[in-house]
This record gives structure tokens, sequence and C-alpha cells, in this order.
């Protein structure tokens, strides 16, 4: 019904935008047909939308004007998500996804939580611990086996996490965009307030003390949004694994809910952020295929997690994934390249800078960052085997470890410049599934005959 | 860590360096892409004209300017045209045998990829009107992480390649 309701919108707004002036006029009319017929399709479509689990399928049959069947086979299917926006939490009901590697299959607007629960243990992993067929019987969310693990956020670690999110930026250009849309008008009201109040030239008085005033506040109130927003994205964490499948729960006013087959895990990464690495926390994500959250970005397996337990969550919640801790760096002659990029492109943006802004030769001072920037990307980058998995660490900014199994690699790569080729280093790629497209992920200026081996080691038939 | 590589990876050794890719793509391919080069080239060519008699009518340095954006345009033309592709093909290999598919191309940038036939997800031939004048088609070969194209085979290759990887991943992955 919620669903019929949303796809009503459009044609709402359409009679709100038109219908107020020119009631008799056609368009009226055709918006008039496509309302009933938006309405009729809304509320059959709902009645007619059924859904089962038979013989190790998902069938689907939807649709009142268009008759639609859809079957999933188990096997096929990725992930199954579970969330509940405010609208839907409102009715308690949840909305269900379920993904297969060619993307969102079926997606169920509006059910209710035994249903949802239902569902998923119908197409998780325990589908072959139970006789075919015997889904219907059990109870609602009972699950047969007992929980492996079990990770949360305790309140202070979720306040640090969103304090080091690093999603300041997002907030500040929001707000940038903003102040754009209301600009002139508030900066009208601003000239009459300062003109009545008659402080315009205290103001020009204290012109520089009053800018850094707003500048300070502006920081001050992004942040606070920023800390609120990621509090609200990962209230109520939890990652849990019961038998070989993981749920991951989150979000405070939008619930959240992914499971995850072990068995449908394509890479691990860690991605410790510039202010999260200092404290020793990073965030573990989860690569599927077929799979993003609202973002378009990969499931976090834990969003802030200490480094002393990485070991153990990987151990616990995705076996076969270790973590080597010698990794090859790069050569030594492969330093100059990674502090020419940084310090070039640096200096040619103060450069820019400088000549656009007044005062913009401050940001020479903030070049001299560039090689620090390169020297760490020369010590963090790094790879190692072990085993079957490869890992991979590089920075950009933050630095990212990936942790890839040998049988998940989609395909492997290593790429040389001319300039690479003459002091013999080489980039190395592995791509593997995630999303409806593919990750890769890289190291780059390692020692050629290096890669050339890995780039065989990743690709050898096994 | 070195262990760990098994037997025949003993890395900073240089027996172990892995020969170029066999196959080269279609002799014809060098004339297809200097026709595709040529259309690109006529296309930014119209472009640096409109932009050649602005800067003759806005500036006041006379047809120097212009003179010069001239003759760097025909420079980057015959370039494009007669050097590039000639040498693109050059370095375009490929190679497929029972366990992956192998390719190498670029000249400034080398990119070597390997692909596991297991990993192969479907292959399809393309071929477009200019390329069906010199009987020539693409490969596109996908996995689950993005697709890779092996340009400029001839007809007969191209599908004989495409039947042959399909049947080779199918083989591959049932022995799994």
């Amino acid at each position: 019904m919620l669903k019929a309701l949303r796809s009503l919108l459009p044609v709402l707004l359409v009679m709100l935008i038109t219908g107020g002036r020119t009631l008799d006029s056609p368009v009226v009319m055709v918006a008039g047909v496509a309302l009933c017929a938006s309405l009729i399709e809304g509320i059959g479509g709902w009645l007619r939308y059924h859904y089962w689990v038979s013989g190790g399928e998902l069938r689907v049959e939807r649709g009142f004007f268009v008759r639609q069947r859809v079957a999933i086979p188990a096997e096929r299917v990725q992930t199954v998500d579970i969330s509940a926006g405010l609208l839907q939490r409102v009715f308690g009901l949840v909305k269900v996804e379920v993904k297969t590697a060619a993307g969102v299959q079926v997606v169920m607007s509006a059910i209710s939580e035994a249903a949802a629960e239902r569902l998923r243990s119908a197409l998780g992993p325990q589908r072959s611990v139970s006789a075919a067929g015997d889904t219907e019987t059990q109870g609602p969310a009972a699950p047969a086996l007992h929980e492996v693990a079990r990770y949360e956020l305790t309140p202070r670690e979720l306040l640090l996490a969103a304090s080091t999110s690093g999603r300041l930026g997002v907030i500040l250009s929001g707000m940038g965009w903003l102040y754009s849309q209301v600009d002139d008008f508030v900066e009208q009201r601003l000239l009459d307030l300062l003109s009545t109040l008659n402080l315009a030239d205290s103001v020009s008085r204290l012109g520089p003390l009053v800018l850094l005033g707003i500048v300070v506040c502006t920081l001050l109130v992004a942040f606070v949004a920023s800390v609120i927003a990621e509090v609200a994205r990962f209230g109520g964490f939890s990652v849990v694994r019961t038998g070989n499948q993981l749920v991951i729960r989150r979000g405070l006013l939008e619930r959240r809910e992914v499971s995850v087959a072990l068995d449908r895990i394509q890479a691990i990464r860690i991605v410790e952020g510039l202010l999260r690495q200092p404290l020793g926390y990073a965030a573990i994500i989860v690569e599927t295929a077929g799979h993003a959250d609202e973002r378009g970005q990969s499931t976090p397996l834990h969003p802030f997690l200490h480094k002393s337990r990485w070991l153990q969550l990987l151990q616990e919640l995705a076996p076969g994934h270790d973590i080597e801790p010698e990794l090859t760096r790069p050569p030594a002659r492969a330093l100059s390249r990674f502090l020419v990029r940084p310090i070039l492109m640096a200096l040619l943006a103060a450069a820019f800078i400088s000549v656009s802004v007044p005062f913009g030769w401050l940001s020479f001072v903030l070049a001299l960052g560039a090689p620090a920037l390169g020297w760490l990307s020369f010590r963090d980058a790094g790879v190692g085997v072990s085993g079957q998995t490869l890992m991979l660490t590089r920075r950009t900014l933050r630095r990212t470890t990936a942790i890839v199994r040998r049988r998940r690699i989609q395909f492997s790569e290593s790429s040389s410049s001319w300039l690479q080729r003459r002091r013999g280093l080489a980039d190395l790629t592995v791509a593997v599934a995630s999303g409806t497209g593919g990750r890769p992920f890289s190291v780059p200026e390692l020692d050629a005959e290096l890669v050339d081996e890995l780039v065989a080691w990743s690709s050898a038939a096994r | 860590m070195r262990a760990s590589f098994g037997p025949d990876l003993r890395y900073g050794r240089r027996h172990h360096v892995r020969p170029k890719p066999a196959q080269s793509v279609d002799p014809k391919a060098v004339s297809l892409w200097r026709i595709e080069a040529a259309l690109r080239v006529l296309a930014l060519g119209v472009l640096t004209l409109l932009s050649v008699a602005s800067l003759l009518t806005l500036t006041p340095f006379g047809a120097a300017p212009a003179l010069v954006a001239l003759a760097l345009f025909l420079v980057f033309a015959l370039v494009q045209i007669g050097f590039v592709p000639q040498v693109r093909y050059k370095h375009w290999r490929y190679q497929v045998d029972a366990q992956e598919l192998d390719i190498q191309f670029g000249v400034f940038v080398v990119r070597r990829t390997l692909i596991p036939l297991v990993r192969v997800q479907h292959v399809d031939t393309q071929q477009g009107p200019l390329s069906k004048q010199f009987g020539l088609s693409s490969v596109t070969v996908s996995t689950a992480a993005g697709s890779h194209v092996i340009p400029g085979l001839s007809d007969a290759a191209a599908d004989q390649l495409r039947d042959h990887i399909s049947a080779l991943a199918r083989v591959a992955r049932e022995s799994l």
C-alpha cells in the first residue's frame, strides 16, 4: 500500500502544479486518467502481489495491468536486505530487497517483520539444513543454529566513530550549496539588519574577527551535523554470525539489515581514515556481488574497530581472510616516484590558488604536506601472500588494506608506464566482483618482476 | 613469505619472466584504425578551424598564433593517422591457453591482464559498420568484475576465439 501511495506522488505533483490554474485543460484530463490508472495499478498491484518460496526458489507474481512472474533460485541470491524507513516504521513494516549478482531483483516495499525474517531464513545458507519445503513450518525468526559471534558498538565508540568519520567535507559542501541557494536573500536581510542596528561600521572595523567567527561557527555546526548524521547511520549497530550467515544491523531512524552468506564474501577491505589511523581504528568493509547501500557503497562489516581486534573479527566473521603481517614494500628506487607526483600537484594547485585568491600564496604552506604524504604512501604501499589470500595495502589519503582470496579474483593486471619500466617498476591490480560491477584493488610502484609473479599467482589454476 | 609463493614462484629471478602473448591482432586492423583516427581527427579539425578563425579575428597578434595552432594540429593529425595505428598494432598481443586469457597492449603505458577462464561469464563478438567493410570484429570477454575487449580480429578469428574461450571456460569450470 505504501508503494502504491508513493507511486502516486509524481502524478499528485503534476496535479498540484498544473491543476490550480487551468482546471479544464487537456493536461489535467490526462493527469486525471493517469492518476486513476496508477491508483488502480497501485492498489491492484498490491492486492495481486504474491511471493512464496518453493523448491529452493523465490517466486514473485506482481502487477495488475502487466503481470510479471519472477523466479530466483536461492543459490543465486547474494544478499537479502531488510530496511525500515520512517514511513515503514510508523506502520511497523519493513522493506525487503533480494539481490543477486545482477543487482536488485525483488523489492517488497512493505511486509511484516516476521514475514521478512521467514523469507530471509528460507533464502539463507541454512536452507540446506531444513528439508526442502519445510521452511513454511518454521516459526518466525527462530534460527535453528546458535550464534557464533557478535560485535557491537559501545556508545563511546559510536561517538568516536561519528566524530572521526571524515564526512565533515560532505556536510560543508552541502551547506555551501544551501547557502548559494539562499545567498541573495540572506545577504540582503543581513545588510538590512546591520544597517538598522547601526552596526555597519563597527562590523567593518571588526571585519576579520567577524569573518573568523562565522567560519568557526560554520565549521562547528557542520561538525555537529556530521556527527548526528553518522550516529543516526550507525546507531544500534550489530553484526552477528549464526551458522554460515552474517546479519549486519544498523541505523537509529532508518533501520537497515543486511544478511550475507559467508561464501558470498568477495573481499574484505580495512579502511583507516586520516583521523582514525592515529587512534588505531578502522572501518572493516565487506565486498559482495550485486550489493551496495543507499550511497552506492559496500557494506560495513564493522564501522569502527580497533586494530587489536581485526584478526579476531576476520577469523570469526570472514574465515579464510588472513592478515599477512609481513608485506613486500616498493623498492627504494620507487621513492622518488611517490614524491614527485604529490609535490607537482600541490605546487600546481598552490600556484593556481595564489593567482586566483587574495592571500592565496598562503596555500604554499599547505603544499609542504605533499612530500610527507608522498613519503607515507611509499611507506604504506605493500603486498603479501599468505596461503590462498592476497593482501594489498596502499594509501591515497586514508590507508586501505584489501584482503582477497585467490579464487575470488576475477582478473589481475600489471601496468607500467615508460618511466616505470626504466626503473623496473609496475603497478599491480586485482579485481573482484562488487556491487553490480567490479572493484579493483591496486598497489603502485612495486618491483616489476614481483608484479609479474603475483599476476600469474592470482590467475593460476587452483 | 617467500616460501608461501610455492615452488614455481621465486621472485627476484629472471628465469620466470613470462614471454609476451603470442597472437597479434589482424594486420587489416591498422587500416581500420587509420580510418577511425582520420574520422576523429576530422571532427577535431572542424573545431580547430573554428578556433583558428576566431584567433585570427580576435587577437591582435596577426596570423602567427593561428599558424602555430594549425601546424600543431597537422603534426597531431599525422601522428594519429600515420604513426599510432601501426604502433598500436605492433603492441597488441593476446593468447588463450587451457587456464587463462592473456592480454597485453599499450605503448607508453603497457598493460598486461590475465583472466582465469573459470571467471569468464560470457563472451561476445561485435562489429560496427566500418569494421564490417574490413571483415573485422572485436571480442568482449566479461567477468563479474568488468569486461575486456580484443579489437581488430578477422571475423573468422573472432568467431573462433569466442567459441574457443566459451568452450574452455566451460571445461575449466566443470573441472573445478
